[in-house]
């Protein structure tokens, strides 16, 4: 009777086992993968992921997941690259050169990313589908007044055919983040694909010729996903830096030295060894006399 | 009356003389020792496993190390006060004290050197300073004052014990006849001629005025290593004064526990008398107030106007992570001293003795707390970094290594005494002679 308890306590402790390693793999917590669409300069197609999963009650990036993306089906034919994310769930990748023949017999497309399930998540996948779209920019200077034209066509069959209602950004790019170029930045195309902007920041620093770029985006659009231009213009004030490479400065390299400061650390310098080095031959005198006086006394 | 200056004489060199460690002097050394050994093995391992050891990262670049350097420089400082400007004045209380001023201010310079080195991480590098280091930067004006400053305090340690070397040579007391030939070497050309006299007090002489820029330059460059970097806490145009009267505080607080022991030990009291221990508690007590004064501008300015960079940092100093070590330093370090000395009564052997403990440990803190707490507010926010990042306590190699130091400070001082006369022998009979007269 016992051993019969003994055999039953077995199975439970085995029962119980598996039933937590079965609620173990449940409580996995679930990846989402979301999947963006770039074109930039209207050349440079690439696809950008984020994973992030939803742990006590909070969205947070999952870091370290590795995710392949498809053109279309998932299929090794389609294979555009393989991601790795980022300590902040993000990664990105451009569409390689094989994929060019696939890419241009497209107008309409679906890019599918699809993690492989680990110890921590379950395998998930994520997709956009988007219309092939370009950005045209165009910078106009009449009598002082200066603007910007930017048009969106979508592709339609062989054609490129002007698109409205897109939201469009017309922005002056900088070192650390974006400036409007007049009093809005947001602008929605018209029935021609055309969006006008007047550029009213006429005291902008451009670099030493005046050069300012100016960017025309979509942001994240449904239909056409995040497509951008970029284009140089005249319009800053040249910057003249002064230039201190190879110059005698406080921050150059030791043999630029300020020459103020070599005479004056030289000088301080040599005075205060001069008087080490007088001492020292004071003792020398010392003991030279004192050499001597033994010697006169033998 | 030649007989009695003779035996005075050879009563003032009997008592001064270097004397055998006993038991207690064996027990002192061997504790050193071992301290300053386990301070090398922490070496080895921070040579072995590299920087990693310590618990400085990217922020706190400078910890203890750095701290110690800046003691260190300190207390050296205390060589040009007793030395050069009591003799300059024409102070001659302080005659019995100069030695002990010296060697304090030779084994800190030494120290501060080689700390300075451990801190590099890689010592073959240090020879780089010399290769590629540019006069631009205030890290070079350092290496520079430190070498110069050492090799005068050397010299002016040397130059006044050539008379006290000629007596030593010869004598079969058992403190000295071991060291004759070291004393020989070091002066057995000295023969106490008027020319050679002469030309020594005019060396002496010279020294001190030297002395005196180059401790005020060591130090103030010292300062200028935090003053010319743009961060809370240092970015001061008042440093170079705040770091000088600290130091003359921490190495006249030095030279007040090193008497008391030397007193105490080799039975000086009739030649460190209670004299000695008054005015000295005298100068100890102005230079508290000194560098208290310093401290309410250093402190109080800021904080009166607590711009947002400064308001974390000072925060912290006054009631937060580092306020008790920070009020801990400010009373032991300068109010409790000032307390005791400015009685009489407080300017006793012993009681001094306590005050300059005290000075020193406060000192010690207060470099610690002028280094780190800056490091660990940068301007720009510690963002996305490892939680370690944010605190900063130092490994058991830092401490072994920073208290081995100390240890190795106290066991040069030690092995001089035990060598050479720690009050000049030949000065005080000098001195003697002219009052007697």
């Amino acid at each position: 009777m016992k051993l019969l308890n003994n055999y039953k306590l077995f199975v439970v402790f085995i029962a119980g086992i598996c039933c937590n390693a079965v609620i173990a793999q449940e409580a996995k917590p679930r990846l989402l993968v979301e999947v963006g669409y770039h074109l930039t300069n209207n050349q440079f197609p690439s696809v950008s992921v984020f994973t992030k999963a939803k742990i006590e009650k909070k969205f947070v990036a999952v870091p370290n997941i590795t995710v392949n993306v498809y053109l279309g089906q998932e299929a090794d034919s389609n294979l555009l690259g393989t991601i790795k994310t980022n300590k902040e769930g993000r990664g990105e990748i451009n569409f390689p050169v094989s994929a060019k023949s696939l890419w241009d017999t497209v107008s309409q497309f679906t890019l599918l990313a699809s993690t492989v399930a680990d110890k921590n998540y379950k395998s998930a996948s994520g997709e956009v589908s988007a219309t092939k779209a370009k950005i045209f920019i165009d910078t106009v200077n009449v009598d002082g007044t200066r603007s910007i034209t930017a048009a969106v066509k979508a592709k339609k069959g062989n054609d490129w055919v002007p698109v409205k209602d897109v939201e469009t950004k017309i922005i002056i790019k900088r070192s650390v983040g974006n400036l409007s170029v007049g009093d809005e930045e947001t602008f929605t195309t018209d029935s021609t694909g055309q969006v006008t902007a007047e550029f009213k920041k006429t005291t902008i620093p451009g670099d030493k010729d005046g050069n300012i770029v100016i960017v025309a985006k979509t942001e994240d659009n449904e239909l056409y996903g995040s497509i951008s231009i970029e284009q140089k213009a005249k319009w800053g004030v040249p910057f003249n830096g002064e230039n201190t490479f190879n110059r005698r400065t406080l921050f150059a390299t030791r043999d630029k030295a300020p020459l103020w400061l070599l005479l004056l650390a030289g000088s301080i310098f040599i005075s205060v060894w001069s008087v080490i080095v007088y001492l020292i031959m004071q003792i020398a005198r010392i003991r030279k006399l004192g050499i001597e006086s033994h010697a006169g006394v033998d | 009356m030649e007989n009695s200056t003779s035996s005075t004489k050879e009563q003032i060199t009997k008592d001064l003389l270097p004397q055998k460690f006993g038991k207690r002097g064996m027990i002192w050394t061997g504790v050193l020792i071992v301290i300053a050994l386990i301070g090398a093995f922490a070496y080895y391992r921070q040579l072995r496993y590299g920087l990693v050891v310590t618990n400085m990262r990217d922020y706190v670049s400078w910890g203890i190390y750095i701290s110690n350097f800046v003691f260190f420089v300190a207390i050296s400082l205390v060589g040009s006060l007793i030395t050069a400007v009591f003799r300059l004045s024409d102070v001659h209380w302080s005659t019995p004290l100069t030695r002990i001023a010296e060697i304090i201010a030779v084994s800190a310079i030494v120290f501060a050197s080689l700390i300075i080195i451990v801190d590099m991480g890689r010592p073959e590098r240090f020879v780089n300073l010399f290769i590629y280091g540019r006069i631009q930067s205030p890290i070079m004006w350092d290496v520079i004052v430190i070498s110069t400053y050492f090799v005068i305090s050397l010299l002016l340690l040397y130059l006044p014990l050539l008379p006290d070397l000629k007596i030593l040579i010869g004598r079969k007391e058992e403190g000295v006849s071991g060291f004759q030939k070291f004393y020989r070497f070091l002066g057995s050309f000295w023969k106490g001629l008027a020319v050679q006299e002469k030309i020594n007090n005019r060396a002496v002489t010279i020294l001190c005025i030297t002395i005196i820029p180059v401790a005020f330059s060591i130090h103030t460059v010292t300062s200028w290593l935090f003053a010319t970097t743009y961060r809370p806490g240092w970015d001061s145009t008042n440093f170079g004064a705040y770091f000088i009267s600290g130091a003359f505080l921490v190495g006249a607080g030095g030279v007040v526990v090193a008497m008391y022991v030397f007193r105490k030990v080799y039975k000086l009291e009739k030649y460190i008398t209670e004299k000695h221990f008054d005015h000295m508690g005298k100068i100890v007590v102005m230079l508290a107030l000194l560098y208290l004064y310093f401290n309410v501008n250093e402190y109080l300015v800021p904080a009166f106007k607590m711009k947002k960079p400064e308001e974390a940092h000072l925060t912290q100093l006054f009631a937060g992570e580092f306020a008790p070590l920070f009020w801990f330093a400010i009373s032991v370090g300068m109010l409790i001293p000032i307390a005791i000395l400015l009685f009489k009564k407080g300017r006793k052997p012993l009681p001094m003795f306590i005050a300059g403990v005290m000075v020193v440990v406060g000192a010690w803190f207060k470099r610690y707390l002028i280094v780190t707490p800056t490091l660990l507010h940068p301007f720009l926010p510690m963002y996305n970094v490892p939680d370690n990042y944010h605190h900063y306590f130092p490994s058991w190699e830092e401490w072994a290594i920073a208290i081995g130091s100390l240890a190795g400070a106290l066991l040069v001082i030690t092995f001089f005494a035990r060598i050479f006369p720690i009050i000049p022998i030949h000065e005080t009979i000098t001195e003697q002679h002219e009052t007697a007269e």
